[in-house]
Parts: structure tokens; sequence; C-alpha cells
């Protein structure tokens, strides 16, 4: 009897401790609350956060899971996990707007870390050569409506002819979406960029040949950081 | 007491006639000092004698004393002189009556009084009322690089212009001590514009040896700050550490900037005088200037006194916001949809440190500029910009949709019309509301509930369809597309007749909240399809928004 009542208090802490969910998303969200909550020591968040990163099958899970030990070493301000963290993600297949988002949080630790401005500068024009490389439109736009449907009906046909003009239409919210970030993170990487080669204006040279380097083929980007650079 | 007349004085070989004044001291042992009055203010000379008073007798020797210009007639005269010599303008000799403090003493006996010792004597000088020499003013403030007319001036005396020499000590506001000796500068005199704030003593006098001596005491004023809140001021280039932030408030609010003089705590009349941005602005003499901070900017607000200016800066620091979506039109409402995403910068443009507090995110956390990302849940979430402990503030609402607005776009119908197929296709237009604040970042679904029916035919169907996923653009439209059909018209035969049939289909909207959880915020929404037996028309009811009939199809 005392065996049983033992195992079950055992068994009910492990169940009160861990987190319990079905998949890793609803874990991550789950942890996620309860770190809001406060019901986690700071202390034990990136071992809980390693945990589910090893419990990771899907490079989708691996980036889900880093993404949140970044954001939290960054609200830690630990600048070496972050960049640890951002090593760790720049080796998986990310979409371009995840990439900007890298970039910005390297850059960000890079500066708590008072490193080297021209290092710094580099940095954001690699993310602004993402960022041109990869926007299709130049302008900031509404992302189209994706619209309701409800199909009664036996016709297969229809049916697919609606679930295929749906997806469309996530698909082309989705790309817009993206655009509008990825022209967002644009204009953040430039003035970025600006402010850490104003800090070394005594070292021109040395910039003037990474925007070289990088911008060789998209001079209005060029000319714009130059031109503010000089207006500081 | 007598009168003697005398001829005395030439004057650039002219001879002049002058009259002169004479008085006597009588004294004895029962009245050993007396004082002589002179009458005139103005005379030529002026003799004192002293007698004594039978029986008794002065010994032979006297001595005297008086100021400069009065001499001994000589040993056993018991008389004193001076004269009035105008040509001499440089001392005090110039102006006998000036110098009436002129004293004779000396030893009296009584002769044969064999047991008798001498006794002294004295006769002095006095005039009735006594000069009064001064400065006017006798106490002056003076800004600092400017000049101060000082007068030396007598009461009492004939001459009312006499001239003088000047001198003046004091210490600097830093501590230095200043010492200028006699320099003769005539009646009027004004401290060199040179001189540093600070406080001094400036005498007057009628010779070096400072004859008929007054004083003035003479504050130079400089401004010593210029304070606003916590930040105090002592430099006219103001810098980070000599500026004040504040938040912009309304028309009439304002912030007190105040000037401190130095020495003490009085301004010269007229100063300090006030600058905003080189600009004059409020009232000259006042210690306190008042600037409105009912608009943002970057304002310097200098106090000058003299040669001397304090500034300090002021930063009325305000939190501009525009909303990404372009719709609504008023991009700078502070109301917003859930997951609305706002620009937000400083005005004037300066780096904070930026924060959010009840709901939402910004990024980045410092700079001249963010982006709020509004909760995907109701809030009130305060955007805080932050410089050292000033923080400046801006509320948003952030509002979650409470219902639609439906109405028919089109009736595009199943195709060409004839006698097999019944159904229809409508599109509605849908606007999420309220209309004031845009949806578009947020992910809506419909929900439906499962359902069955059976056609008059005798079929069944049971239905269960997945929530549909749906998005709204900066506007909040999007749209309905519902399809009924087509479906063969023996459906609604009954065997014997082609009858009137509907069904219906409930329904809810959800959006997804800030933790993933999908909230119903429209339920009970029913669309009712209905076939019509004798026309085998069909039309759809959305909402209580009723399509057209249409059909049948071939």
């Amino acid at each position: 009897m005392k065996l049983v009542i033992i195992t079950c208090i055992f068994i009910a802490l492990l169940i009160n401790n861990t987190i319990c969910a079905e998949n890793l998303n609803d874990k991550v969200f789950l942890l996620r609350e309860k770190i809001m909550n406060k019901e986690i020591p700071y202390s034990n968040i990136e071992d809980n956060y390693i945990a589910l990163l090893n419990e990771a099958k899907t490079t989708k899970d691996k980036i889900l899971i880093l993404m949140e030990l970044i954001k939290e070493s960054e609200r830690d301000t630990n600048p070496d996990k972050v960049i640890k963290y951002c090593q760790e993600i720049l080796l998986l297949p990310l979409k371009p707007t995840e990439q900007c988002s890298i970039i910005s949080y390297i850059g960000r630790a890079l500066q708590e870390k008072r490193d080297d401005q021209i290092k710094i500068g580099e940095l954001y024009l690699r993310g602004i050569v993402i960022t041109v490389k990869n926007a299709t439109e130049e302008e900031v736009q509404s992302p189209p409506a994706v619209g309701r449907y409800r199909y009664i009906g036996d016709s297969k046909e229809i049916e697919e002819e609606l679930k295929k003009q749906h997806n469309e239409e996530i698909m082309l919210r989705e790309k817009i979406v993206a655009n509008n970030e990825l022209l967002k993170y644009r204009e953040q990487f430039i003035n970025d960029c600006v402010l850490a080669f104003s800090k070394v204006k005594d070292r021109k040279n040395e910039y003037l040949n990474l925007l070289d380097k990088y911008l060789k083929d998209y001079p209005i980007v060029q000319n714009k950081i130059i031109t503010s650079i000089s207006e500081r | 007491m007598h009168w003697k007349k005398r001829l005395l004085i030439l004057c650039i070989g002219v001879p002049i006639l002058t009259w002169g004044e004479s008085q006597t001291g009588s004294v004895s042992g029962d009245k050993p000092d007396a004082v002589v009055h002179f009458s005139n203010k103005v005379d030529g000379s002026y003799e004192i004698h002293a007698a004594p008073v039978s029986p008794w007798v002065f010994t032979d020797n006297f001595e005297w004393s008086g100021p400069n210009g009065w001499y001994s007639k000589g040993e056993g005269t018991y008389e004193i002189a001076c004269e009035k010599l105008d040509f001499l303008t440089y001392t005090a000799f110039v102006d006998a009556s000036l110098c009436f403090g002129a004293r004779m003493n000396g030893q009296m006996y009584i002769p044969s009084n064999e047991s008798g010792n001498t006794i002294p004597w004295s006769v002095s000088s006095a005039y009735q009322p006594s000069p009064q020499s001064y400065i006017d003013p006798a106490e002056a403030l003076i800004a600092v690089g400017e000049t101060k007319s000082f007068r030396y001036g007598y009461d009492n005396i004939f001459y009312t212009n006499p001239g003088g020499l000047w001198k003046y000590s004091g210490t600097d506001v830093d501590g230095n001590s200043v010492q200028i000796d006699w320099q003769n500068a005539g009646a009027n005199y004004s401290l060199p514009t040179t001189l540093k704030a600070g406080q001094y003593m400036v005498t007057a006098a009628r010779n070096t040896q400072g004859a008929f001596s007054a004083y003035a005491s003479a504050k130079i004023i400089q401004v010593k700050s210029v304070s606003a809140g916590t930040i105090i001021s002592a430099t006219d280039s103001p810098t980070d550490n000599e500026t004040l932030y504040v938040s912009k408030g309304n028309a009439t609010s304002s912030i007190t900037i105040t000037a401190t003089p130095e020495p003490g705590s009085a301004w010269p009349t007229g100063y300090p005088t006030w600058k905003v941005n080189g600009t004059a602005a409020g009232t000259a003499g006042s210690a306190t200037y008042s600037l409105n901070t009912g608009t943002a900017g970057s304002y310097t607000v200098s106090a000058t006194c003299g040669t001397s200016t304090k500034a300090i800066k002021i930063v009325v620091l305000e939190i501009i916001s525009q909303t990404i979506a372009t719709s609504p039109a008023d991009r700078t409402r502070k109301t917003i949809g859930i997951g609305e995403v706002v620009t937000l910068s400083t005005n004037p443009s300066i780096s904070v440190t930026w924060s959010v507090s009840g709901g939402g995110a910004v990024s980045p956390s410092s700079g001249k500029s963010a982006t709020f990302t509004a909760s995907k849940s109701s809030s009130t979430s305060t955007i805080h910009a932050t410089l050292g402990t000033f923080d400046c503030t801006l509320i948003f609402n952030v509002i979650a949709p409470t219902g639609f607005n439906t109405s028919i776009q089109s009736s595009p119908g199943l195709g060409t019309l004839g006698n097999n197929q019944i159904g229809q296709h409508t599109i509605y237009n849908v606007e999420v509301t309220p209309t004031t604040v845009s949806f578009y970042n947020v992910e809506f679904r419909e929900f439906f509930t499962n359902t069955s029916w059976t056609w008059p035919s005798g079929l069944v169907t049971n239905l269960g369809l997945s929530p549909i996923p749906w998005d709204v653009g900066y506007n909040n439209l999007t749209y309905d597309n519902i399809i009924d059909g087509p479906y063969p018209k023996s459906r609604i035969y009954d065997g014997t007749n082609y009858i009137n049939f509907s069904y219906t289909f409930t329904w809810k909207e959800q959006y997804k909240n800030e933790a993933g959880t999908w909230i119903d915020f429209v339920t009970g929404e029913t669309t009712i399809t209905e076939f019509e037996g004798s026309s085998l028309e069909c039309r759809t009811t959305n909402r209580s928004v009723q399509g057209i009939w249409q059909g049948p199809w071939q």
C-alpha cells in the first residue's frame, strides 16, 4: 500500500514537472506560457528548451525551439548565448525573413558586446543583400484578403477548384507579408548599418570597400547609405 | 572774537582781494577746551586763535594738528590758518571748508600762583553741520560687462562737484582678490567693464590719504546657472548633461526655467533677459521663464545678464505613431486592432530605449524608431520611450473584432441555365467590424457546426466541414464564396412532385488570440439554402442577407 502511494506521488510530481503535450508545437506553447506566468525559474528556462530541442525531429521544430532560445537569451541580456544559438540556427535552412530576424539578433548582441562597428556594419550589409535579393515588390502593400468559402455539393471538381483558389490566396498573402517584412528589415538594416559606420568615420576606406563589396550591384541603396553616413 | 581782513593771494600775477574768517577760542581753568565754529561755507581763508582768559596765561609753546593745508603762524602766536588755493585742484587744501578739523593745544597757568601747576588747554574747529561725503549710488547691482556711473558728492559744502580720487577692491566669483589703487577720475567714476562678476567696494576721497572718503558697494552680477526640474546648467553651450527631457503636454502645459544670479540673489534692473533658440522671449527682469510644452521640439533656453549667458536644453518629446495599415485613413489613431503593427518614432528624433507594458511587443529595444506589434488580445498597451529616468509614454487601446457586415457582391451562378441541375453560387462581401481599426494581422476562421438533413428524395446528407481560415486586408474586407450544388433536381422530388425544400447551416467566426486560442466573435449565424419545387430555383440567405433565385442549370 505504501509503495503504491509513493509511486502515485512520484508519478504526480513527474506529470507536474513535465511539459505534457502531444506535439512539440504545443509543448513550446505550454512552456512559453509557463515562462510568462513565471511558473518556471529563470535559470531553468534554457534547460527546458534544450530538452525540447533534443526531442525535435524536424528542421521546422528545431528552428522553432532555437528561436525561443535566442529570444530568451536576449531577454536575459546574454549576448554570447544569443550569438551561439544564432550560429546554430544559421546552419539550418531558413527563409529570408528568418535569416533577417537572426541578423537582427546577432547585430544587437554584437552592439551589446561593444564589438567592432565595422564588423557590425558588415553584418547588416549582409542583411541588406538578403532583402534586396529576395524582395519582389519595392512597396509595402496591404496583405491581400483570403476569402472564405463554403461548398456543399457533390462536385469534387468544384471543391478542388475552391480549395486551390483558397490556397493560392493564402500563398499570395504569405508572399506579400514576407515581402513587407523584408522591406521593413531592409530599412532597419540600412539604419543600423549607417549607425555603425557613422561611429567609425575615421575608417572610411574600410567601410567604403565593404559597401562596394556587398552593394556594388545596388547603387541606389549604396548611395543612400553613404549619404546618410555623411549627414550624421 | 574779532574780524580781520587780509590781502592775500596773487594768482597768475593778478592780485585778488580775498575775505577771510577768523575765530578765537578762549580757554580758562574752568573751560580749558574750546570749540570754534566758522560761519561761512565759502571763504578765502580761515584762522583759529587761542586766547587765555585772565588770569590764565599760555606757556610759549603750543602744538597743533590739522588736515592737509593748515599751518602754524609760529611760536607764541597761538594761531593756525589755511587758505583756499583754487589752482591746486588735487588736494583737500583747496577746499578749506572741508578742513575744519584743526586743533591747537598747549599748557596754561596762573602767574604768581606758586603752588599751581600748568594745565592743558585746547582749541579746535568745527563746522555745523559737518561735511558729509557720499557716493551715489551707495549700492549698485551691475550686469557683468556693463558700466555704471558712480558720483562722489558732499553734503554741506560749497563745492557741489569737488572732484575726487577713486579706488576699488573686492573678490570676484572665482575667489580672486582684486585691488586697484587711487585713480584721479573726477566726480564720476565707472568700474572697468572687464571686471569679473564679484563683490566690490568702491572708495572715493579727496586725496590719496583718503580725506573725506566715501564708500559704495558694487555687485557685478552674472548668471550663475539656469535650472529646470532636476537639471542645472552652468554653461552657455548645454550638452546632454544639461538637457531636461519632458513629455509633450497640451497647449497650456509648461515648464519653469529659473535663472540664478551670482554673487547674491538679486538681479540688476532689467535682467535676466531670456531667449529661446536665439529669439528673445519672456519678460526681461523675471528670474523665471515658462516654456510651453505643448509643441514637441528641442529648445535651448538662455538667460543673459550683461555679457554672461547660461543656457539649458529642454527637449519636449513625443512619440509619433503611424499604423502600417493605410486604411482606415487616420494612421495616427491610438485605437488599433489586435495584431496591428505601428511604427514609432521620437519627435524630436533622438535615440531612446523602447519597451511596452500591457501587451504586445516592440522592436528594436533602442533607437530613434521602433515597431510596435499589438497583442493579439484586447489590451491597453503603453509604449515607453525612456532616457535614463525620463519616460515618455504613448497609450494604445487594442481592440478585438466584434462582428462583420455582409452584403451581396455577385451571383455567378453554376454555369448555363437549363432544367437538370439545381443549386446556387453567391459571393458575399464581408467587412470585419469595427472598421475604425484594421484587423489585417489577425488570423480568422469560420467554424461550422456539423449538420445533416434528409432530402425530399430520401437521401441523407451528413455534413462535417473543416474550419476555413480567412484573412482580411488593411480595409478589413474579404469575401465569402457560398456554393450549393449543383445537385440533380431529383433531390427535391418526393416521388410525386418537385417540392420546396431548405437546409440550414450554422456557423461561427473566430479569431486567434495572443495565447493561440480561437475566440468566438460571431456566433449562432445561419445560412439557409432554399429550393423552390415549382421553378427549381435555389437561393441562399446568409446572415439574413438574401441572395437571388438562381437556376435551374443544364
